[in-house]
Formats: structure tokens, C-alpha cells, sequence
């Protein structure tokens, strides 16, 4: 047929044509040239806008040009270098704008196709200026026309920083809200274990040795000359020593840390039940309409009123029956945390972590103002008087047993001072965060046990205890404390699931989640029983405090420095036996602990 | 001797930035060079068949701008299809831009009498709202046409970051289409013959919508825009392996596209809603329908030999 003889005739004229060349004819002619007379080839569909010119012989271009793709000269050079390592990529989805299906005002829709159609200019200039300097203006999307929804508030200071390092003010926030625990309220009942001026001592003593030997194994990597990243201490045993001895050490301090975790979990299961049960005790109150005509005075004798404890009847109400702060709370308890504890990342509970330090400062003020009001209550001559304190008391041991967990950090002192971002004032730092600490035990360990108007056996191991649940400010002091607890609690968790595993299956291990359920029933099940039927935190926090406090505090750091100068012939005699009376006073520490009364 | 379409306006009134939009082409912008010389560029774009886009500056150096003017302007501006003046929106130097625009005018007159005169007021993003835009294009369109008389000059208001600059050149191709209505018809019935929901005859070398059939109203008015970003896109990937972008087929289960070469300066895009029609019919009836369109194209182009 001779139209598709035509029509076949026409489609090979045009195909070759287009197959002719891939060369854009863009000849800049300057006024001075005005042959412009170039024989120049049928024009084909105009090609890219790639600079470089490729002859018709190599139809291919040079590797180097796809590769690089298509944004990287731009990009790199207008953004500046990616702050994204390959660990802190964050997993982001690319942009996609949204489809017109959100909202249903017709007003709405055109906005969004608008915003549509503006994205897909937008790609399409970023496309044609992807091979020309990033500095080139033309075609770059001006301020004014980005939608406004991208644009995020400027908040000063609160840039983070692409090196993912924090401050050296972070850093001891940081320290000190790690370090800031449960013994806060255990304090002013350890405290008074000591004696007055034994316990004043006592608590500064502590403190330095706890100082320093935390200060010891955060400079251990650099005084052993070990190169690279900074090792948490058990990973830098086991590579120092290698091998079985080294797994051996590495259990060994695995299983200490984890006993201070587990530990810490128990007391806060006791905390969470008591604080909880108080909360309910408010609730209940204020529901029924009960008034307490005690002022907020009114101060509490646990002491008394649990050695009369075959005496007081049991309260007959309903609620009462399944309200108990050490039965049927403690149980109830589980409840939230079952889904919790399982969770795979803990990252979420870091965040409600800082409702601590907004408790810490609230009680701190509480104390401070009932001191005030109270003034002091002590007498340090007369042991017939209700307020007498003996200067120096033979149960100090309790006192030391507290102080080990309270400043206990040295499991975790160098993953947290690896953010700081000047290393060289690591030391520094932590020195400060330490008198911080200080600052805050002490004055609320002194103050409270100085002025309250009681008998000083009163206090419990839980000041909090010695005022009624009604205590309006202390009613909100226990309900954060509680919801700190609660986002602490599968956080303690996370790690001892955490230094498990990677103890047991290496760095990387899988997540598999029945064996977190299992650990964690245990975890759960050792809580709920103590909460039952030991809940003497007290008891349980000396004790921790006192073994951890051994490994931690007094022999691994003084053993392991002692060990790296004999290594390097650097070891004097007056260093030996500083650390080793270190050493015998953590094992003093330890064994005097059977011996209070 | 082919046709030109000048492209013209002062020297930072963003041509160059247009033209690399509309044609897929960027060029960057040597800026050492302005003042100095006159920036010619000539990209032998076929654009709707016969036509080649030269690009002009106007502007720079004044005295040296009038010498050259004098030398060169009748071969600049003889044998001119389209004249397409650019303004800077925010240009303070208006009684300048109105002089050159005259001056470009005159000798149009004089060379190519019958050209078209189309008017960019363009980088009218740089106003603040609507009002204002609606305003200040309103003020310049009518000293425009004043100025312009006897020539008739169309005016559009664009901006490169909204819609406005494809439509005033699918406005410009459309205008200069002389057999438009005809073609438009021609779609209609062969869209009703496939069965397609809408046919959409694109120009070849920028994807500009020469015509359009669509069965029902669409909502979304701009998305001709859209796809055309989107191919170009594809065709700036397809030359990079210095293959030719020739045809495209897009399907899912609501519906199926078909983007192919059509005539010699034409694209066409076929949108079938019945998923169930294979593809390899509807390539058919492109195929067949090519011959007519073809003919349509050659008798369009005749015309416009003949009009000369």
C-alpha cells in the first residue's frame, strides 16, 4: 500500500534522524564570530545538559559521570558534607508529598496540588542544574516559594550538633541524673546509722574514694596505651586478657553490674508499690471525703506503729483488703510492665528520664522548707533527750554499704563521658558532677535528720514514709517519683537484657524475644517477691552497694591501675599501698556488713 | 531558511533559565561574560517543526548595545516567526526596558512585518500577593499594547515556579498552530474511536500541550505541567546514555498510558481507563492514526508556507 510504504518511508527518516547525534548544538558566539554559518546536522530531540562534549564515535559516557549521579555536585556543595556516619544515619523515608486524600475542603485540595506541582518543578530544576556548580543561582527554589508547612522554628542553642557529641554541661547533667537514684531517700536514714560527725565524714570520704576510683577507670584504657574507641571496662578486660581468662573477668564484671541493676530494680518495684499504694491512699481519701484534721505537721513512726503491728486491727474496708502496700500493690504493678519490658529499643525511656531530676529538685526544696520551719531538733550531750544523736555510732556500715550504690556509676562512667565533646576535660567533668552529687545527698541527708522534730530511730529508710499520704506535696512528689520509676524501671531492664546477651552472644546479638520474655518474668517475679515479703530497701541497697561497691569501687579500679603500671615497671611503692588500703576498705566494707546488729 | 523564534529581553531578565526549563537544556549562565559582549545562543532546537530558537540579549553597555543594534539588526531580525519579550517584574529601570522593547519592535516591523509579538512579564513571583500581581500585570499589559500598536502584542504573566510559564508557552505553541481547531476535532474523533479517555498531543521538543481531548472534566488543571517535568526528567536520564526517549507505557490497574511519538513534531499521550484493552491494540490504532495526523501536519505547514 502506498500510504504505508510512505508511512514506513517516514518513520526510518525520522528514527534516523534521531539516531544521528547525541550532541547538543550549542554554539556560543560571541559578537566578534558572526560566521555562524556551521553546517549543522538535523537537529535531534535536544540532549542533556551535560557539559562535557562526547564525540559521535563513543556513545557511551565515561563511568564517572553516572556514578557521581545525578545530585552529588549540587548537593554536597550547597548542604555542605553529610553530618551521617554510616552508625548515625537516621532510617528516613524519601519525601513524598502527600495525595490530595487528606483534607476534604476544596481549599485544602488545591493547596496540596499546588504543593504537588511545585514538588515536581522543584525536582525537575534540581535535575537540570545537577551538573553545574552548586554556587550557580539559577534555578535554586527561593525562600518564598517553599510551602511554609517545611519550614521548622529556629530554636537558638538547641541546634544538635552533626558530630552527635554534648556538652560538657550535658554531660555532667547527664552523670549526675544517672547517678541520682533511690538512695536519695534512703539517705537521711543511712546517715543517722553513723552518727553525726561519723556520718558527715563517712559521706565525704566516700565520695572522694568513689571519685577517684571512677576517675581510675576512665583513664584506665589511656594509662594500659590501648588505642581505639573507648571500651566500656568489662569489653576492655576481656580484650586486654583475651581469651578464657578474659571471658572470665568480662562474666565476672558482667555479673556484678547486672547485680546492681537487678538490685536497683528490686528497690524500685519496693518504691513503685509504696508510692503507688500512697497515691491510691490520696485517691481513696479524697474520694470519700475524708478530712484529716491533722495539719500538715503531722509526722509519721512507722517504727512504732510497725512493732505494734499485732495490735492494729486490719482495716475492714473493701478497698483496704485489696490495697495493701505489700501484697496486693506489688502484683498490680505488673500490669503496665508486661508489654513494656519487652519492648526492643529503650530509647523511649531515656526521654522521661529527666522527670527525676524535676523530683530530686522538688523533694531537695521540701526539705529544705520543713527544715525551716522545723529548725533544728538535735542534741549531741544529753542521751536522755528524745533528739540525742551519738557523734559516732557502730552501725556506720550501713551508712558505707548506701554510699557505695548511691555513688555508683563506674559500670557505665566511660559510655556516658564518650559523649562529651572535649575527651580532655573528662576528668574535669566528672569531678564536678561528683561535688554535685555531694551537694545533693548530703545537705538532705543532714538537714532532714538535724531538724526533724521525732526520735531520731523514727526515720526509715524511705523518708518519705515518715509523712502521711496526705501530704499534699508530697502527694505530687510520690505520684512523679512514681512515673519516673515507672519509665526507669524497663530501662534498668534494657540493660541487664542488654549486658546479658552481649555477654552470652557477642556485640551483635539477635533480638529474640522469647528469651527477653523469660528473663524478664524472672526479673519481674524476683520484684514482685521482695516487694512481698522483704521490702526493706534499706537492707537490700547496703548490700548491693556493698558487694557491687567492692568489684567496682574499691578492687577493679585499684587492682587493674596497680596491674597497668606493673606492666609498664612504672609502679612505686608509695601507689601500692594506697591502692591496696583501697582495696582492704572495700573488703572491710563488705564483710562488716554481716555484722550490724 | 529555517524560521526563528527570538527570544529576547535584558540580560538577567531570566531567559536563559526559561529556555533551559521549557527545552530540557541547561545552560549555565556565564556570567564573566555579561556587559562585555552580547550573548548569542543558538540552540538548533527544532521546535514545531521548522521553527530554531535563538536566544538575545538586550541590554548591557548602552552605547556598544546601539552600534550593534545598528550593524546587525536586519540579519537578527529577518525571517522572525515569533518574537518573545521578557520582562523583569521588578526591573527599575522600566523607561530602559520600554525603550530597547521598542527599538526590537521597530525592527521587527521592518524585517519580519508579519511576526508575533508575545510579552513575558515574568519573575512575578517576587510579588508579594495576588492582588498586587493582578495589579502591576494589568498596568504593564496595557502600556505594553499601547506601546506595541500597529503590532498586536499578547501578554502573559509567568514565573518559573508556578504554573504560569507553561501555560504562556503552550499558549505561544497554540497560538502558533494555524490548523488548531482541526486538530482538536481530529483528536476528539479519534479518541472516541479507541475508546481512550483523553488524547493529549504533545510538542517534541518541549512537551508543551499542542492539543488536548479529554471525555470528562479533570480537576486538576495543571497536570499537564506535570507530566511534562516528568518526561523531560526521563529524557535528561535517557540522553545521559546517549539513548533517544522515543515511547513510554505507564498501567496500572485503573488505568493505562501511552506516550509516543507521534508526527514528526509531535508526542501524543493516550489515557486508557479500561485496563482490560491490551496494550498492543491501542500501539495499533496510535500507529495507524499517525498517517492522518501526519497529513494534517504537512497541510498545516503548507499553509503556513503559503501565508508567507
Amino acid at each position: 500500500m502506498e500510504n504505508e510504504g510512505n508511512l514506513l518511508v517516514d518513520d526510518d527518516e525520522i528514527s534516523s534522524d534521531d539516531q544521528m547525534t547525541g550532541v547538543t548544538e550549542v554554539n556560543r558566539v560571541s559578537s566578534n564570530d558572526q560566521t555562524s554559518g556551521r553546517d549543522t546536522p538535523p537537529e535531534s530531540v535536544p540532549s542533556s545538559s551535560v557539559v562535557q562534549n562526547y564525540d559521535d564515535g563513543s556513545p557511551f559516557l565515561s563511568a564517572s559521570a553516572a556514578v557521581a549521579g545525578v545530585y552529588s555536585s549540587s548537593w554536597t556543595a550547597t548542604s555542605g558534607p553529610s553530618p551521617y556516619t554510616v552508625d548515625n544515619k537516621p532510617k528516613r523515608r524519601p519525601f513524598h508529598p502527600a495525595l490530595g486524600s487528606r483534607s476534604g475542603s476544596l481549599a485544602g485540595e488545591a493547596t496540596i496540588q499546588q504543593d504537588n506541582h511545585l514538588y515536581s518543578r522543584y525536582r525537575y530544576y534540581t535535575r537540570l542544574r545537577a551538573p553545574v556548580d552548586a554556587s550557580e543561582h539559577a534555578l535554586v527554589i527561593p525562600d518564598h516559594v517553599v510551602p511554609p508547612v517545611l519550614f521548622l522554628p529556629y530554636i537558638p542553642g538547641h541546634t544538635t550538633d552533626a558530630d552527635g557529641k554534648q556538652a560538657s554541661h550535658i554531660t555532667i547533667i547527664a552523670v549526675w541524673n544517672t547517678m541520682m537514684g533511690t538512695s536519695l531517700m534512703t539517705m537521711p536514714w543511712a546517715f543517722g546509722q553513723a552518727g553525726f560527725l561519723g556520718g558527715l565524714i563517712i559521706m565525704l570520704l566516700m565520695a572522694g574514694l568513689a571519685l577517684y576510683t571512677a576517675m581510675r577507670l576512665l583513664t584506665l584504657q589511656k594509662v594500659m596505651g590501648v588505642q581505639g574507641p573507648n571500651l566500656e571496662f568489662s569489653r576492655l578486660c576481656y580484650q586486654l586478657l583475651g581469651g578464657p581468662l578474659g571471658k572470665l573477668t568480662e562474666g565476672l564484671t558482667v555479673s556484678f553490674s547486672v547485680l546492681t541493676l537487678v538490685g536497683a530494680q528490686v528497690v524500685y518495684w519496693v518504691l513503685m508499690s509504696n508510692f503507688l499504694f500512697n497515691t491510691g491512699e490520696v485517691i481513696y481519701d479524697a474520694v470519700n471525703g475524708e478530712i484529716h484534721n491533722d495539719s500538715s505537721n503531722a509526722l509519721l513512726c512507722p517504727p512504732n506503729v510497725t512493732g505494734n503491728a499485732d495490735l492494729t486491727p486490719v482495716d475492714p474496708t473493701i478497698f483496704h483488703r485489696w490495697w495493701q502496700q505489700d501484697f496486693t500493690v506489688p502484683i498490680y504493678l505488673i500490669v503496665p510492665f508486661i508489654f513494656i519490658m519487652n519492648l526492643r529499643d529503650a530509647k523511649i525511656f531515656t526521654y522521661f528520664n529527666s522527670l527525676g531530676a524535676i523530683s530530686v529538685f522538688v523533694m531537695y526544696l521540701f526539705v529544705i522548707s520543713k527544715a525551716v520551719t522545723w529548725g533544728i531538733n538535735i542534741n549531741f550531750t544529753n542521751p536522755l533527750d528524745t533528739y540525742y544523736v551519738p557523734l559516732f555510732k557502730d552501725t556506720f556500715m550501713c551508712l558505707t554499704g548506701t554510699l557505695s550504690l548511691a555513688y555508683f556509676i563506674h559500670n557505665c562512667v566511660v559510655t556516658i563521658m564518650q559523649g562529651n565533646r572535649h575527651q580532655e576535660n573528662n576528668v574535669r567533668d566528672l569531678v564536678i558532677a561528683y561535688t554535685l552529687v555531694a551537694l545533693t545527698y548530703t545537705p538532705i541527708a543532714v538537714l532532714f535528720y538535724a531538724s526533724l522534730p521525732l526520735p531520731k530511730f523514727c526515720i526509715v529508710d524511705n523518708f518519705l514514709d515518715n509523712f502521711p499520704p496526705h501530704d499534699i506535696i508530697l502527694a505530687i512528689v510520690r505520684g512523679f517519683l512514681f512515673f519516673q520509676i515507672l519509665t526507669v524501671y524497663p530501662l534498668l531492664g534494657f540493660f541487664i537484657r542488654n549486658q546479658l546477651f552481649t555477654y552470652f552472644m557477642g556485640l551483635n546479638y539477635e533480638y529474640q524475644l522469647w528469651r527477653v520474655i523469660i528473663l524478664n518474668v524472672f526479673l519481674i517475679a524476683l520484684s514482685v517477691m521482695v516487694a512481698i515479703f522483704y521490702p526493706n530497701i534499706g537492707f537490700i541497697i547496703r548490700w548491693v552497694g556493698a558487694i557491687a561497691g567492692l568489684a567496682y569501687i574499691f578492687i577493679f579500679p585499684c587492682a587493674t591501675y596497680m596491674y597497668a603500671l606493673y606492666t609498664q615497671s612504672k609502679l612505686q611503692w608509695h601507689q601500692a599501698i594506697l591502692h591496696s588500703i583501697i582495696i582492704i576498705l572495700g573488703v572491710v566494707n563488705f564483710i562488716s556488713q554481716f555484722f550490724t546488729e | 531558511m529555517k524560521k526563528k523564534v527570538l527570544l529576547m529581553g535584558k540580560s538577567g531578565s531570566g531567559k536563559t533559565s526559561m529556555r533551559s526549563i521549557i527545552f530540557a537544556n541547561y545552560i549555565a549562565r556565564d556570567t564573566s561574560r555579561l556587559g562585555a559582549t552580547i550573548d548569542v545562543e543558538h540552540s538548533h532546537v527544532r521546535f514545531l517543526g521548522n521553527l530554531v530558537l535563538n536566544l538575545w540579549d538586550c541590554g548591557g553597555q548602552e552605547a556598544f548595545m546601539e552600534n550593534y543594534f545598528a550593524s546587525q539588526r536586519d540579519n537578527i531580525f529577518r525571517n522572525v516567526e515569533v518574537l518573545i519579550y521578557v520582562f523583569d517584574v521588578e526591573s527599575r529601570e522600566l523607561e530602559k526596558d520600554m525603550h530597547y522593547y521598542q527599538s526590537c519592535l521597530e525592527a521587527i516591523l521592518q524585517n519580519s512585518p508579519e511576526a508575533r509579538v508575545f510579552c513575558l512579564i515574568h519573575k512575578m513571583d517576587l510579588l508579594q500577593d495576588d492582588h498586587q500581581r493582578d495589579i502591576i500585570f494589568r498596568e504593564r499589559e496595557e502600556d505594553l499594547q499601547r506601546l506595541s500598536k500597529p503590532l498586536q502584542c499578547t501578554c502573559f504573566r509567568t514565573s518559573i515556579w508556578d504554573e504560569t510559564l507553561y501555560k504562556a508557552w503552550s499558549s505561544i505553541v497554540y497560538k502558533l498552530i494555524p490548523n488548531v481547531q482541526e486538530l482538536e476535532q481530529n483528536l476528539k474523533d479519534f479518541a472516541n474511536i479507541i475508546d481512550a479517555d483523553e488524547v493529549l498531543l504533545f510538542e517534541r521538543a518541549t512537551f508543551l500541550v499542542i492539543s488536548h481531548y479529554r471525555m470528562s472534566p479533570h480537576r486538576d488543571l495543571n497536570r499537564f505541567e506535570k507530566v511534562s517535568n516528568i518526561i523531560k526528567q526521563f529524557k535528561l536520564s535517557c540522553s545521559k546514555l546517549a539513548a533517544q526517549f522515543q515511547s513510554m507505557e505507564v498501567r496500572n490497574s485503573k488505568f493505562a498510558a501511552f506516550i509516543d511519538i507521534f508526527t514528526s513534531n509531535t508526542y501524543c499521550m493516550v489515557i486508557m481507563s479500561d485496563a482490560s484493552i491490551p496494550s498492543a491494540a491501542t500501539l495499533i490504532n496510535i500507529r495507524n492514526a499517525r498517517k492522518h495526523f501526519e497529513k494534517l501536519e504537512r497541510n498545516s505547514q503548507g499553509h503556513l508556507a503559503l501565508s508567507r
